[in-house]
Parts: C-alpha cells; structure tokens; sequence
C-alpha cells in the first residue's frame, strides 16, 4: 500500500491487489478520508503480521515437543527391542514379537 | 554382503541397524548386542534423564509459569507413572509407564491447543488435526509396548562381571 504523487502535485492513497494473476493498482483517493482508510489498512496488516508471528511461535513449540517426544520414544523402542533380542525374542516381518524356539520357555 | 558395524558407534543410526538385522536372525550382530548390552544401566539412565527434559518442556508448554497447576500436573503424571508400572516394576517397565504418561500429555497439550483455536484458516485447523493424529499413534503405540512387554515376561537383565579372584558379581537391570 503506497502514497503516490504525479510529477510532484497531489497524493493518493493507493492499493495493490491481483486480479486474474495480474498486479492492478487500485486508486482510493486523497485528503483525510484517504488517510483514514490507510490507517484502517496499516491496522488490518500489523494484526495479520502479529497473528502470523504468533501461528509461527505456535508451530515452533508444538514440533519441539513432538521432536523431544519422539526422541525419547525412539530411544525406549531400541532399548526395548535390545533387551527383547538380548533375551532371544525375534520379529518375524517387523510384526509382533515371537520367543526363538530354540531358547526354551 | 552384509555391511559391517562399527562398535563404538552408539548412534541411533547404528543400533537400529543392529536391530534390524538381529530380528532378521543375523547371527553375526549377536556378539556386538552382547557388548551393548553390558551398558543397559547407562543407556536406561540416559533415557530417564531424557524423560525428565521431555517432562519439564511439556510442563511448561501445559502450565506455564502457573505453578500451581504445574505442580498438579507433575503430582498426577507420577501417580499414574505409578499406577501404570505397577508393584516392582524392572527399569525398562518405569521407562515405559513413564512413556505412556509424556505421550498422553502431548497428546492432551495438541488437543487443547487445537480446541484453543478459534476461526483459524483450514491449512491451521489441518495442522492441529495432523498433530493429535500422530500423538494420538504415539500413545497407543506407547500402551501397546508396555502390554507387549508384560505379556512377554520379559526377564530383568542381569549382567555378569567377573569380580576379584574370579567370583561373578550379577548386576540386575531391574533397579
């Protein structure tokens, strides 16, 4: 959103929006209607930035934690699956855990 | 040709390889898994340490600086560890109950953050569904292992080390 000025006389607000891929720059006028209606915008872009930054903090901690936990898990998992091994436990297909026949009950 | 292990690799890279081949009946890795096992006490001590910063960062992603309510938290989260381990549970047992209890918690934190949203655009709302999916398969996964476990019967390890004047000396990973 700019204040735009011809050959230096005047000053108009302005907006730029998309419109069939194309950039059109739309003229909304000038004097203190124009400031009015810029400052509503100024006001919609800081809230939208502050809600962009919060979902970002948001996303951040949810996928730290998510990553601590399956840090965690995996660790457990590989500490389950050596002690399992260890004591003669196979898994036939990565399906559930079966006892070696050779190892007796 | 079967890749070869270096056994001073600890990484989670490489005991999941020795995993995967164990299972798969490869009878080489047998000796290297003995050698790794000789550490069980300091592999189950690092993941208790592990599941004490998962712990404090889920504590403070749930309570914040509430310190009531953060001491509420933790009081539950021990009696249901408790409850989940069961009368003398071996360490890995712990470990396991202690699991169940973090994952129910991130499950509950994802859920509530979810429901805390209010008119947020659809690829948001999707995000937090994806969330409490994945931490939803996590816990189930968590409760399964500890069941599997116990159904198994699956013996405290005991480490042997030989003692002075030859005597064994049998270390439990129970405890």
């Amino acid at each position: 959103m700019a204040w735009e000025t011809r050959n230096g006389v005047g000053r108009y607000y302005t907006r730029s929006k998309r419109v069939n891929g194309r950039v059109v720059r739309e003229y909304i006028g000038t004097g203190p209607l124009a400031e009015l209606i810029a400052a509503q915008d100024a006001e919609r872009r800081a809230e939208r930035e502050q809600q962009r930054q919060a979902w970002n903090a948001e996303r951040s901690e949810l996928e730290a934690l998510e990553s601590s936990v399956d840090r965690f898990s995996g660790a457990l998992s590989q500490l389950t699956g050596l002690l399992l091994v260890n004591a003669g436990y196979y898994r036939h297909h990565r399906g559930r855990w079966r006892r070696r026949r050779d190892q007796g009950d | 040709m079967t890749k070869e292990i270096d056994t001073a690799d600890r990484t989670d890279k490489t005991i999941a390889e020795l995993l995967r081949r164990a299972e798969q009946g490869d009878q080489k890795v047998l000796p290297i898994m003995r050698k790794l096992m000789k550490d069980f006490p300091a592999v189950a001590e690092e993941a208790g340490n592990l599941a004490l910063v998962v712990k404090s960062a889920l504590l403070d992603a749930s309570a914040g600086d509430h310190l009531f309510l953060r001491e509420a938290q933790e009081q539950r989260m021990r009696l249901l560890t408790k409850e989940l381990a069961g009368p003398n549970p071996t360490r890995l047992e712990r470990l396991l109950a202690e699991r169940i209890v973090l994952c129910g918690l991130q499950l509950h934190i994802a859920e509530y953050r979810s429901a805390r949203a209010d008119s947020i655009p659809i690829t948001q709302a999707d995000y937090h569904q994806r969330c409490i999916d994945r931490a939803q398969k996590r816990y189930f996964s968590a409760i399964k292992t500890l069941a599997q476990i116990r159904k198994l019967g699956l013996p405290a390890l005991q480490v042997n080390i030989a003692a002075e004047g030859g005597k064994q000396v049998n270390l439990q990973a129970s405890d």
